[in-house]
C-alpha cells in the first residue's frame, strides 16, 4: 500500500532539490568563473610580456635612430654643421688625466 | 481490433532484447577497441588537439657597450610555416605557397625547395623565417589553410657595421658564428624551457603551465666605447679608401686596465646578414700577422736599456745609410750620420738599431721578445686569435737577430704590438687586453712587470721624441703629449720568396703620455698605393685623427699655452 507524502515531506524534498540545484549552480558558476579568469589571466600575462617586448623593441629602435653614423650624416648633410675648431671647444667635466698634466 | 497475443508479444520482446544486447555488445566492443586496442594512438591525438607542449625559447642576452648602449639585442619576430591537414592536397599546398610568394618575396629557388618538401609529404615546412612585421600581418589576414606563424627572435644590431669584428654575427638559429657572439654563445644563448598549453574545443588556450622555466641568456657588457669605436672605424675606413690600402685595422685601448675601447678592421661586414665573404669576416686586428718593422724597435730598445748594453751619450755610425747582412743590404731611408741612441730610435735608423740589437745576447733578446708576449696569444676573448711567430734562438740563422732587431723575420698581430706599447705606457707593467667587462675579474688581471719603471719611462721619452721631432711628427696634436713609433715594412713576395720594395705595411702605435696614460692606439694599413707608404705618412695621421676625437670624448683639455714672456724695451720704454 502506497503512503501519501505529507506536506512536510514535500517541503523537505523541495528544499533538498533546491539545495542540490543551488550547489550545482554554484559549482558550475565557479567552474565557469575559474575558466573565465584563466582566460583573463592568460591574456594579461601575454599583454604584459608583449609590452615588455615592445619596450625592448622601442629601446632598440631608439638606439638605431641615434646611431652615430646617422646622426653625423643628418648633422652634416641636412643641418649643414661642421667640426668645431680647436679654439671653439670649451672643456668641462674633465674625466681623467688631470693629475699628470 | 486485434486481440492481445502474449506469445507474439514475448517474441517481439525477445527481438528487442536481442537487439539491445547486440547493440550493447557492439558498444562494448567499440569501447574495448577505443579504450584498450587503440588507446595510445587516440590519447596522443586528443593530447595533440587539446594540449600543446611547446619549447619556450630562451631570450638571447643583449650586448652593451661600456656605457650601456645597445650593440646587439634579440627581438621577437614571426616565422611562417606550412602544416597541412589531411584534406590539403599537394596542389592546394602549392597554391597556398604561390599566394604567399609575393608577400614574403620568395625566390624561385625557395619555392622549388618548398614544393619538393610538399611532394615528399612533409607535415611541417618553413615557408619563410623571421619575416618583417608588415609581411606577418599580411600573411595573418589571408587566413590560408595550413599556414601558421611561430614567434622566434632575430638578432638586431642597431649600429650596423660599427663593431662588426667585435660583435660577430649569428646564423638563422641565433647560433654565434664569430666575434663575442661566438666566443660567449653558451652564456648569451641561455637554456630553453617547456610549457604545457591546454585548449578548449575551439582551440582557445585556457591554461598555461610552465613545465620548465626558460633561463634567459646573460647580458654582456663590453669594454668597447660606442663613440670611440665610431671615430676609429670612420677614420680607418676613410684612410683605407684614400690610400687604396688592401686592408686596415685600428685598436684603441686603455693601457692601465688592458680594456679595448675600440677595435675595427676594414673591410668589414654587416652583422645583420647571416653570411659574408671570408675576406670580410677576418678580424685582422688579431688574426692576421705581419712583420712589424720599426714599431718593433720599441722592444729592441727596451731590451738594450734593460740589459744595460747602450749608454746615454753613445753615438752610432749610420753615415753609410746601409749595412750588409750576408750579401743583402739593409738601408735607412737616407744616410743619417752619427746618431745618438735617442736619434737612432726617433729617426728609426735600421743601421743604428741593428748595432744596438746585436749587442744583446740571443737569449737576452729572445727573453725580451717573449716577455712582451710575442709568439703567443694575448688571450683576448675573441675567437680566431693567432700566436704570431717568434722562433727560439736555437732555430735562428746567423743574421736573424739583426733582422729581428728592426722587426723583420718574426710575425706579430696588431694587438700584440699594442700590448707591448701599453706595457711601456703603463710604466713597464703589461696588462693583457680584454674586451668583456666581467665583475668577477679584477681590473688588471694577469698583469706582470716586463720592464723596470725607469727603463719604461726612458722608452716613453724616446717615443715622445719620435712624435716631436722624428718620423712620427704627423701624429702630433698641439697641446697634448703624444708618444709613438712609426713602422714601415716591406712585404714578402710569395712568388719570389723575398721582401719587395713595391709593397708595404705601414703602421703607427702610440699613446697619450699623461699619468696614467689616457689611451693608446695602433693603426695598420696594408699595401697603401701611391708614393706615400711610410707609417709616418699614412698611419700617423690616422692616429692623430682618432686620438683627437678620443681626447674630446674624454674631455681632456690641451695643456694651457704658457703666457708669452713680456720683455721691456728699455731703450724705448725708458724714454717714455
Amino acid at each position: 500500500m502506497r503512503g501519501r507524502l505529507g506536506r512536510k515531506d514535500i517541503l523537505l524534498l523541495g528544499a533538498a532539490a533546491a539545495c542540490v540545484v543551488a550547489l550545482m549552480t554554484f559549482y558550475l558558476w565557479q567552474q565557469t568563473e575559474s575558466i573565465r579568469l584563466g582566460y583573463q589571466t592568460g591574456t594579461l600575462v601575454k599583454r604584459r610580456a608583449d609590452l615588455v617586448e615592445e619596450i625592448k623593441t622601442l629601446e632598440t629602435r631608439r638606439a638605431a635612430l641615434l646611431a652615430l653614423e646617422r646622426v653625423e650624416r643628418i648633422a652634416r648633410e641636412e643641418l649643414g654643421l661642421v667640426d668645431p675648431r680647436e679654439d671653439q671647444i670649451i672643456y668641462h667635466d674633465f674625466v681623467f688625466g688631470q693629475e699628470g698634466w | 481490433m486485434r486481440a492481445f497475443d502474449p506469445e507474439q508479444s514475448r517474441g517481439r520482446l525477445n527481438v528487442v532484447r536481442f537487439g539491445l544486447l547486440a547493440w550493447a555488445l557492439v558498444l562494448a566492443g567499440r569501447l574495448v577497441q577505443l579504450q584498450v586496442v587503440r588507446y595510445d594512438r587516440i590519447k596522443a591525438e586528443v593530447d595533440e588537439q587539446n594540449q600543446n607542449k611547446r619549447e619556450i625559447p630562451a631570450r638571447r642576452g643583449t650586448i652593451f657597450d661600456r656605457r650601456g648602449r645597445i650593440l646587439a639585442r634579440s627581438l621577437p619576430v614571426q616565422s611562417v610555416f606550412l602544416s597541412p591537414s589531411a584534406k590539403d592536397t599537394p596542389d592546394i599546398q602549392k597554391r597556398v605557397v604561390g599566394e604567399l610568394a609575393g608577400i614574403l618575396a620568395l625566390s624561385r629557388e625557395e619555392r622549388s625547395k618548398i614544393a619538393a618538401r610538399i611532394d615528399k609529404g612533409d607535415r611541417f615546412i618553413w615557408i619563410k623565417r623571421k619575416v618583417d612585421e608588415a609581411a606577418a600581418r599580411a600573411v595573418a589576414e589571408l587566413r590560408l589553410p595550413g599556414v601558421f606563424m611561430q614567434e622566434e627572435t632575430t638578432r638586431f644590431y642597431p649600429q650596423g657595421r660599427l663593431a662588426a669584428h667585435v660583435l660577430g654575427f649569428v646564423d638563422i638559429d641565433e647560433k654565434g658564428r664569430s666575434g663575442v657572439e661566438s666566443a660567449f654563445h653558451g652564456e648569451l644563448a641561455g637554456r630553453p624551457g617547456r610549457s604545457l598549453i591546454l585548449r578548449d574545443a575551439r582551440r582557445r588556450a585556457y591554461h598555461l603551465e610552465v613545465l620548465e622555466r626558460a633561463v634567459p641568456g646573460r647580458d654582456l657588457e663590453l669594454t668597447i666605447d660606442e663613440t670611440i669605436q665610431y671615430h676609429a672605424r670612420q677614420a680607418l675606413a676613410r684612410s683605407v679608401a684614400l690610400r687604396g690600402a688592401s686592408w686596415g685595422t685600428v685598436i684603441v685601448a686603455h693601457p692601465g686596465t688592458g680594456e679595448i675601447l675600440a677595435l675595427a678592421s676594414i673591410p668589414d661586414f654587416d652583422p645583420r646578414q647571416t653570411a659574408h665573404p671570408a675576406e670580410q669576416e677576418l678580424n685582422r686586428a688579431i688574426a692576421v700577422q705581419f712583420d712589424p718593422g720599426s714599431t718593433f724597435k720599441i722592444v729592441t730598445a727596451a731590451a738594450a736599456l734593460e740589459n744595460d748594453v747602450v749608454r746615454a751619450n753613445e753615438r752610432f755610425d749610420c753615415s753609410r745609410g746601409a749595412v750588409a747582412l750576408a750579401g743583402n743590404f739593409v738601408r735607412d731611408h737616407k744616410p743619417l750620420g752619427l746618431l745618438s741612441f735617442a736619434d737612432v730610435f726617433s729617426q728609426s735608423s735600421n743601421v743604428g738599431m741593428i748595432q744596438v740589437g746585436t749587442r744583446l745576447s740571443r737569449d737576452e733578446f729572445y727573453d725580451a721578445v717573449k716577455a712582451f708576449g710575442f709568439g703567443a696569444k694575448t688571450g683576448i676573448e675573441l675567437p680566431g686569435e693567432i700566436n704570431g711567430t717568434a722562433h727560439p734562438p736555437s732555430s735562428w740563422a746567423a743574421n736573424d737577430q739583426a733582422y729581428q732587431a728592426i722587426g723583420y723575420g718574426l710575425s706579430v698581430t696588431a694587438l700584440q704590438i699594442l700590448q707591448a706599447v701599453n706595457a711601456v705606457a703603463n710604466d713597464g707593467v703589461l696588462v693583457p687586453p680584454r674586451i668583456v667587462r666581467d665583475a668577477d675579474r679584477p681590473a688588471a688581471a694577469g698583469a706582470r712587470a716586463v720592464l723596470q719603471t725607469p727603463v719604461a719611462r726612458r722608452i716613453k721619452e724616446l717615443m715622445r721624441r719620435v712624435v716631436d721631432s722624428g718620423t712620427g711628427h704627423l701624429a702630433a696634436i698641439p697641446g697634448y703629449p703624444v708618444a709613438g713609433k712609426t713602422g714601415t715594412t716591406q712585404k714578402l713576395d710569395p712568388a719570389l720568396r723575398r721582401y719587395t720594395s713595391l709593397r708595404h705595411v705601414a703602421s703607427f702605435a702610440g699613446f697619450i703620455d699623461t699619468r696614467p696614460a689616457a689611451f693608446s692606439v695602433i693603426v695598420v694599413l696594408d699595401d697603401p698605393s701611391g708614393d706615400d707608404y711610410y707609417g709616418g705618412q699614412v698611419a700617423a695621421p690616422v692616429f692623430r685623427e682618432i686620438a683627437r676625437q678620443v681626447l674630446r670624448h674624454f674631455r681632456i683639455p690641451p695643456a694651457p699655452v704658457p703666457a708669452p714672456v713680456l720683455t721691456a724695451d728699455l731703450a724705448a720704454g725708458g724714454r717714455r
